[in-house]
């Protein structure tokens, strides 16, 4: 409570000082990021003398299929699971399997009382003490024929970890087992089966060792003028079969520009332009349009997608095609955002009042004898939803607890790594819990993915005083079951122009159009396109569908539409900055910050403001303040009639990439502006952003990424434009009206002390000509 | 009526608009805010004494936050019903604030704009209205009943067209024929005794066969034997002041449809709470909220019903109805209801007219709340006002406000109980985080209180009507259940009121309030020790132990209430300042009568010879009488005297011999009704909502304090008697 108060007094009193903050909605420091494994082993050992259960020798005709889709996955806690789908070519599904699997874990974590287990479409397939305190380990099994099938497969990785000594809480931070990706994979003896055959194939696209698929587009044709919107429509249609956090798209004329691995290679041209620079093309290229596999004699073995024809018409219509299998039309409402290929189930898609049971979500019911329980599922939300500042969100829990539970122990429930919900088991003798409320603020709720984590923290008598093997004990302590329910009531629905959460979650406002959304480019060049790419790529999955872009290098195109202008900042106009909230001399200012040293602000230099508030922190007026914010998430800023007036914000360093959202200037749009200091940053930064969950962490009306590559700022927007999205209702209205007077409740108390008023003064009018007047 | 109707859109629109702000479901902090500033503004008004339409916005201010309270507890603080340990009890407090909320509304209806004080309507000799008096009496002694006699024949009227009757149901056929000798005996003596009194003062005497129907029936054959166009009806010991007809006939010649003209009760003697707290000569009465405000209120919507006494009623009226009703124990407000739903109209004089005396006795005192609850439960049982035909929507809504007031037992049992169910069993029966609960509740309670003070301020202290309401409810929650069960069981008992408590002592229906004040306090430890034990729910358990803490409070101050303090004047003297003469044959002085009692009056003499006129402890008061005539003397005995300068100050006791002395009391006492007028307004001051709260918290503690005294010694006194009693058996 208290740190969310704190969070949101940072968060609103952030104006003009972005640099300075940590990332909004930042994890609270009460829990270590999921992430974020605590005090790690030294990963890397001289190849020990380990007795490994593997032969490390191969045959060479091994084909690998890596399985984490997003690089190492560590499992932190007592318990934690975790399942994606997998796609395989039906010859991969076929021959004979072996799975793989490398891990290593902390070295607290007691062998004989912890299990891995990994479990392929529900059969389990590995089963095996957690004992790789020392190092890598590997372990491989092979897989019963016909388990595998050909498309979809779902894969679960479990951890059950227990502390050697500690029974704390806090110990149970310190359990970790990480799944390290090179490591894991299928392999098959099939060499076909690492060549895909068919199209829809593509969905069986691996991420690499790093939870990167590198994907290259060659088309010759890119410097000869406008086919850098096929390139993007291209990208997305290969972005929504693969589905996975991290593609990177690297557009050139030629092959020359890609040299890493590659997971594919996209040949794009007509079959004369393909012919001439030495590509191998399918057979029917000459003679239509063509899209299918084929090997090229090159040296790299990257599956190689040809997409050609006779001409531009005859591609164009190839990539349609492809995209056919994928796109989604517009208009339509999505029954859930896809996920899979990083987390089953799919996030479903809320877009009023939803009652999801947890056995929907992803959590089956379950015991536990430890003492941190965590479990978690996730929803999205369209984005449109408008209603952060009151409305309520419920979980009704069905869980039991024994009596061994001490009263102190709590259940947390967190949404997007704040804490939103505590609450208190305080019976002595254990209890079922029968649909338990839990109130949820949807203030951290955020349009597109939202990731929701319960966790039960239980204190027992035998855990104060853990003594030897305390910590294996199997007695169970805590159930909860899929029984339980997560409830969304109806909530306001009018979109907010800036919001680069939108735009991060669901790609709207670009998203849900036909028209093809202007995309202002000074420069056409591999680094522009490819950022470009990256871009619309993820803001496709983001929306489900692929997004129709025209490239154009004037802005009075863009100006009464939807656009996106991506560039480095000098090469995007001034008064495109000024729209969306960038001061102009950023254009120059920005750069240089980046090429100088870092020099000048000392650490002791005085800041005036922090010393007052320093100062103010002392008296007794702060402490009621203090108060009233721990009570009632309550500060003076929430006094207000209308939001407060922005300021141009200028990036500087460390920022390297710049997300900035404005209106257009006929206010029926929105302009989104992607920049960085130069083309190179640009590429750099938009690839790194675009991956998943850095992407999650778009919002505001501007965000920055930092140089590290990791570290994300944002800066809420104050003065917002709504724009309607759905049909006029009441009740729509109602609620509408309710979140933004919660947001600025001084217009709430004027607006209700005058109705008040009112009715007073017609009260008196109507009292004085009813009954008797004398 | 077009413009009624506008305004009426209008008024919707306003509402709608209203309820379409409160019900928005804004979150904690704005409610906080809006409720803060809602609740300075009305503070700011209350600085400026809003009349007329600010006071109407105030109210409604008052009205929206409490309907936000209403919004928030409906949606989101039942617990759910797959709980049912928590939901049966959270929903039973639930109704019961529902109940207060929709009280508070029904009053709010009632007193939006009560009726101005009406002006007397002057009616030409010749037009006058003859009127029967009737003075019913069960078993009143005959020297009250001598002075009611009188005062009810000293009225300003023409004597030939004023009849008083006493009708006795003490001396019935049916009593003085009893099976009980002493009883038949008793009952013809007090037969003659009264027929010698009316022969005297030159009033009828009536009684009849049998007591059927109670005062009602007694009323009835009053009817049967008289034939004025006008009944004034006086209980025993209500004495009319002297301009009371000149005051409430002249209604009947403007609207030929008025069936009745009602006037305050004024009473002379503190009820047990104002007796016992000691409130009586500076806070207003509990009864003058009704009589004060609500009949204004009621009179407005041409609701104002009868009260059984200080009132007149026409005789065409009640022979459409067969007389006065009888289903009830409470059989004037029933006769209203009827009367009302034939198109009769009434009509309330905000004046004191007569002068009565209350209950002493805290049991009596309950004995006769208990008969207005079950009366009023019977009336909503075989009246059931809300749907009557004939009654306009106004009246049925007060109606329905006046009957069900009555159920206020149960929810005030609710109120007292709920907290223990948390602090005892660990029953979740409102789920609200401490800040929500702080957030909502304590707005609604403050902006409640503030309305409380905006609708009742000068008439009704904070927190005094809780206070009336729990002292009640322990009795009359059985009561009302018992009714409820048994529509047609209660019958009519006549309410004592010439006791006197000769000693200080607990009342004998004080012993649940003393175990109800343990039990509290033991919430209050269990609060403490939860609070400590429990730490991680100490913001819940600190809420609840406040709420708690704040009925000990309340359970504290009925303490005092219940213990009955020694009283040495049976009534109160009301100041007079009269002129009058001093002394005996051949020596009178002058000097002023200064105030007055129904026993005895203080007289301040002139003149050096005073101290011989009291020398002998016998003299006469002098005086002419405002009902005119020639200066007649009053016998005393005198009491005390005391020199103060030339003056001397003297006590003395009237000694009624004759019937006349009887009529010159009630002349001193009665016959002036502006001294009564003078009286209230004296205590009708608003303390405001902070000053009486803190005045409130201190007679609580102090009156704590003495109710624990008096349980001691108490115990202490009986446990000296019990050898005393052993000895005796010797």
């Amino acid at each position: 409570m208290r740190l969310a108060a704190a969070s949101l007094f940072v968060l609103l009193s952030a104006v003009g000082a972005l640099q300075a903050q940590p990332a909004p909605f930042d994890m609270t420091p009460e829990r270590p990021a999921p992430e974020d494994p605590a005090p790690r082993q030294p990963a890397t050992e001289p190849e020990a003398p380990a007795p490994l259960p593997l032969e490390r020798a191969r045959p060479a005709s091994d084909v690998r299929r890596l399985l984490l889709p997003g690089g190492n996955l560590t499992l932190p806690g007592e318990v934690a699971a975790r399942s994606w789908s997998l796609h395989l070519t039906p010859v991969q599904a076929t021959g004979p399997a072996r799975l793989h699997l490398g891990y290593r874990n902390a070295i607290v974590v007691a062998p004989e009382s912890s299990r891995l287990q990994v479990l392929l479409n529900d059969v389990a397939v590995m089963d095996t003490p957690i004992s790789s305190a020392g190092g890598l380990s590997e372990i491989a099994a092979d897989l019963p024929a016909a388990l595998l099938r050909a498309g979809r497969n779902e894969i679960t990785v479990r951890v059950r970890q227990r502390h050697r000594t500690d029974c704390t809480i806090a110990s149970t931070y310190e359990l970790w087992t990480e799944i390290d990706s090179a490591a894991t994979f299928l392999s098959f003896a099939d060499p076909a089966a690492g060549k895909p055959a068919a199209v829809d194939d593509l969905r069986a696209l691996a991420a690499d060792a790093q939870g990167r698929a590198h994907v290259s587009i060659v088309a010759p044709a890119m410097t000869q003028g406008d086919i850098g919107a096929d390139v993007i429509r291209l990208a997305q249609a290969i972005a929504l079969y693969a589905a996975l956090p991290d593609i990177r798209f690297s557009v050139g004329a030629d092959a020359s520009s890609s040299q890493d691995a590659l997971a594919l290679r996209v040949l794009l041209g007509s079959n004369q332009e393909l012919a001439e620079q030495g590509w191998a093309l399918p057979a029917g290229a000459a003679n239509g349009p063509v899209a299918a596999f084929h090997a090229q004699r090159d040296g790299n073995d990257a599956p190689t997608l040809v997409i050609s024809g006779r001409n531009r018409e005859d591609w164009l219509g190839a990539i349609d095609r492809i995209l056919g299998a994928v796109d989604r039309p517009a208009g339509g409402a999505r029954d859930a955002l896809i996920t899979e290929a990083w987390r089953t189930p799919n996030a479903p898609m809320i877009y009023g009042r939803r009652d999801l049971s947890f056995t929907d979500l992803g959590i089956r019911s379950e015991q536990f004898s430890g003492r941190r329980y965590s479990t978690g599922f996730q929803f999205a939300i369209p984005a449109d939803f408008y209603a952060d500042a009151y409305g309520e969100a419920r979980i009704l829990l069905d869980a039991g607890y024994s009596d061994a539970v001490l009263p102190g122990s709590q259940i947390n429930v967190y949404v997007n790594g704040t804490i939103a919900a505590s609450v208190p088991l305080t019976s002595q003798h254990g209890m079922v819990l029968n649909r338990l409320p839990i109130k949820l603020t949807m203030r951290h709720f955020k349009p597109g993915l939202n990731d929701v984590v319960i966790e039960a923290n239980l204190l027992t008598e035998r855990d104060a005083a853990c003594l030897p093997g305390a910590t294996a004990q199997d007695s169970p302590r805590f159930a909860i079951f899929g029984t339980s329910r997560f409830v969304v009531p109806d909530f306001g629905r009018i979109a907010q122009r800036p919001d680069l959460a939108a735009m991060g979650g669901t790609g709207y406002p670009y998203g849900p159009g036909r028209e093809a959304v202007p995309v202002f480019m000074e420069r056409g060049d591999a680094d522009s396109l490819s950022a470009a790419a990256d871009l619309f790529a993820r803001m496709a999955l983001s929306a489900g569908r692929s997004i129709p872009v025209a490239f154009t290098s004037s802005v009075d195109a863009a100006r009464t539409h939807d656009a996106v202008f991506i560039g480095g900042i000098t090469g995007i106009p001034g008064g495109v900055l000024a729209q969306v909230g960038v001061s102009d001399e950023s254009r120059t200012s920005w750069a240089t910050s980046h090429g100088r040293v870092p020099a000048g602000a000392g650490t002791d230099q005085a800041d005036a403001e922090e010393w007052r508030r320093q100062m103010q922190e002392r008296g007794w007026s702060h402490a009621v303040q203090e108060w009233f914010a721990e009570t009632f998430d309550l500060s003076r800023d929430m006094l207000r009639f209308t939001p407060a007036a922005e300021t141009d914000f200028t990036p500087s360093r460390p920022a390297t990439l710049l997300l900035a959202q404005g209106s257009n200037p006929a206010g029926t749009g929105t302009w989104t502006v992607v920049t960085a200091p130069d083309n190179d940053m640009l590429k750099q930064g938009v690839g790194t952003l675009a991956r998943l969950p850095l992407w999650n962490r778009l919002s505001g009306r501007i965000t920055t990424l930092d140089g590290d590559l990791k570290t994300v700022n944002a800066l809420p927007a104050s003065s917002l434009s709504l724009i309607e999205t759905q049909p006029r209702s009441f009740s729509n209205i109602r609620l509408i009206t309710a979140n933004w007077l919660s947001a600025n409740i001084l217009s709430y108390s004027l607006l209700l002390v005058v109705a008040c008023v009112a009715l007073g003064i017609v009260t008196s009018a109507l009292l004085s000509r009813l009954g008797r007047r004398r | 009526m077009m413009g009624k109707l506008v305004l009426g859109i209008m008024w919707a629109l306003a509402a709608a608009c209203v309820i379409f702000i409160v019900s928005m479901p804004i979150n904690l902090q704005a409610h906080l805010i809006a409720g803060t500033i809602v609740l300075a503004v009305m503070i700011a008004m209350k600085m400026f004494r809003p009349e007329g339409t600010w006071r109407l916005v105030a109210l409604s201010l008052g009205t929206a936050i409490v309907l936000r309270y209403v919004y928030w507890r409906t949606t989101s603080t039942i617990p759910p019903v797959s709980q049912l340990e928590n939901f049966i009890p959270g929903l039973l407090l639930y109704l019961a604030e529902m109940y207060s909320v929709f009280m508070l509304a029904l009053s709010l209806f009632i007193v939006a704009r009560p009726l101005p004080s009406r002006p007397a309507i002057e009616v030409a000799e010749a037009e006058l209205p003859s009127v029967d008096v009737f003075i019913p009496s069960y078993n009143e002694p005959a020297v009250l009943l001598a002075d009611t006699v009188a005062a009810a024949k000293a009225m300003d009227y023409p004597p030939d067209r004023l009849t008083v009757w006493l009708l006795d149901d003490g001396g019935t056929v049916q009593k003085r024929n009893a099976d009980d000798v002493a009883t038949a005996q008793a009952a013809q003596e007090r037969h003659l005794e009264l027929q010698q009194l009316c022969a005297d003062l030159g009033a009828h005497y009536l009684t009849r066969e049998r007591n059927e129907h109670a005062k009602a029936g007694n009323l009835n054959n009053g009817l049967a034997h008289s034939s004025g166009d006008l009944i004034a009806v006086f209980d025993a010991d209500h004495a009319p002041a002297r301009s009371f007809l000149r005051e409430t006939v002249g209604y009947f010649n403007e609207d030929p449809r008025l069936f009745l003209v009602q006037t305050p009760h004024f009473f002379l003697n503190p009820d047990p709470l104002e007796r016992n707290l000691r409130t009586f000569e500076k806070m207003p009465s509990e009864n003058e909220m009704f009589y004060g405000i609500i009949q204004r209120g009621l009179d407005k919507w041409n609701a104002s019903f009868f009260c059984g006494s200080a009132a007149v009623l026409r005789r065409e009226a009640l022979e459409e109805t067969d007389g006065f009703a009888g289903i009830s124990i409470t059989e004037d407000c029933e006769t209203a209801v009827e009367l009302h739903s034939r198109g009769w109209n009434s009509v309330y004089v905000d004046k004191p007219l007569i002068a009565g005396l209350q209950p002493a006795t805290f049991a009596s005192f309950i004995g006769q709340r208990s008969r207005w609850a079950q009366g009023m439960m019977q009336i909503l049982r075989f009246r059931f006002p809300p749907l009557k035909r004939g009654l306009s929507l106004p009246q049925r809504l007060c109606y329905m406000s006046s009957t069900l007031f009555w159920l206020f037992p149960f929810p005030r049992t609710i109120f007292l109980l709920a907290p223990l169910f948390y602090l005892f069993f660990d029953l979740q029966i409102f789920t609200a985080s401490g800040g929500e609960f702080l957030a909502y509740t304590l707005s609604y309670m403050v902006v409640n209180l503030m309305m409380q003070n905006y609708l009742y301020g000068r008439f009704r202290w904070p927190w005094i009507s809780e206070l009336y309401e729990y002292i009640q409810s322990v009795h009359l929650l059985p009561a009302v259940i018992s009714v409820m069960l048994n529509p047609r069981k209660p019958t009519f008992k006549v309410t004592a009121k010439d006791e006197s408590i000769s000693t200080s002592r607990l009342s004998e229906l004080s012993r649940p309030f003393f175990l109800i004040f343990a039990l509290l306090l033991v919430g209050v430890g269990v609060t403490a020790w939860r609070v400590y034990a429990e730490p991680w729910k100490a913001d819940v358990t600190l809420v609840v132990g406040g709420w708690n803490l704040l009925n000990l409070i309340m359970a504290g101050c009925a303490l005092g209430v219940v213990s009955e303090r020694r009283e040495r004047a049976a009534t109160r003297r009301v100041k007079v300042n009269r002129r009058c003469e001093f002394g005996r044959e051949g020596l009178w002085l002058p000097a002023m009568i200064e105030d007055v009692s129904v026993n005895g009056a203080r007289v301040r003499i002139h003149g050096k010879n005073a101290q011989g006129a009291v020398a002998e402890g016998q003299a006469n008061i002098r005086f002419t009488p405002l009902s005119g005539g020639d200066p007649a003397a009053l016998p005393v005995v005198i009491r005390n005297s005391e020199k103060e300068g030339d003056t001397l100050a003297v006590g003395c006791q009237y000694v009624r011999s004759l019937p006349d002395h009887h009529r010159l009391v009630a002349d001193l006492i009665f016959a002036n009704a502006d001294q009564w007028t003078q009286f209230q307004k004296s205590r009708r001051r608003n303390p405001g909502v902070v000053i009486g709260t803190l005045w409130f918290l201190r007679l609580a503690l102090y009156q704590t304090w003495r109710g624990l005294v008096y349980l001691l010694r108490g115990v202490r006194a009986s446990e000296e008697r019990r050898p005393v009693a052993g000895g005796a058996r010797t």
